[in-house]
């Protein structure tokens, strides 16, 4: 699977019945770049909504958290539409598997080419070279 | 399959039921003189990966199916060989 950030989500009001009450959220994967910053980054963002606002509420620290991730694409990377059931929000990096085995978990056969496998908690990242542009 | 490189690893408590207890590693896909070729990967690793160390990853959502045991997975990436040398 590949790594990507959520930047958006998406609902429908006509699509096949398959898609009925289904939730998508639009992804850009991630390069090498932005890996190693990303956990980084969330952290900051964080604590420097935290000191700023003074804040003590999570909940609002995460409202305002959406605010600056909803707008926020990392790269150029062409986005893609990733069928979601594990609860995926924005600004989250999530694991997704594109192509046929997408469609494996429904026993229906489901036009969908890329699916959610995973909520990633934490990237560890270590690259040998970096790459070149 | 494809040449990479292990370049890190990913913990995520949320997930599709088929990636319990798996290890998850970042793979490079790279060239013969190790150089990155592409976009980096997350693959399940069976063989226990070192950090940098070259592996062969398979894209055959078959095999991998077949490794978890779970035929509803959506999974595609596995580790299939640790390589000693390329020449």
């Amino acid at each position: 699977m590949k790594i990507g950030k959520v930047i958006g989500k998406i609902t429908l009001s006509e699509c096949i019945p398959f898609f009925k009450g289904a939730r998508w959220l639009i992804v850009n994967p991630l390069n090498q770049d932005q890996m190693s910053r990303f956990q980084k980054f969330e952290d900051e963002v964080h604590e420097i909504h935290k000191v700023q606002n003074e804040v003590q509420n999570d909940h609002e620290v995460h409202n305002e958290i959406h605010e600056i991730h909803k707008i926020r694409k990392i790269n150029s990377e062409d986005s893609i539409i990733v069928f979601d059931n594990l609860g995926g929000d924005l600004g989250d990096a999530i694991g997704f598997v594109e192509g046929r085995e997408a469609a494996s978990p429904f026993e229906d056969p489901m036009p969908i080419d890329a699916i959610c496998a995973a909520l990633i908690d934490r990237i560890f990242y270590k690259p040998e070279n970096e790459n070149h542009h | 399959m494809h040449l990479a490189r292990v370049e890190g690893s990913i913990v995520a408590s949320r997930r599709h039921v088929s990636l319990a207890g798996w290890r998850l590693v970042i793979c490079q896909p790279i060239d013969r003189e190790g150089e990155n070729e592409g976009m980096p990967i997350v693959a399940i690793d069976p063989h226990g990966a070192g950090m940098h160390q070259k592996v062969i990853v398979s894209s055959d959502g078959m095999a991998t199916r077949k490794a978890v045991g779970d035929q509803t997975s959506p999974l595609r990436m596995m580790i299939v060989g640790i390589v000693d040398e390329t020449f």
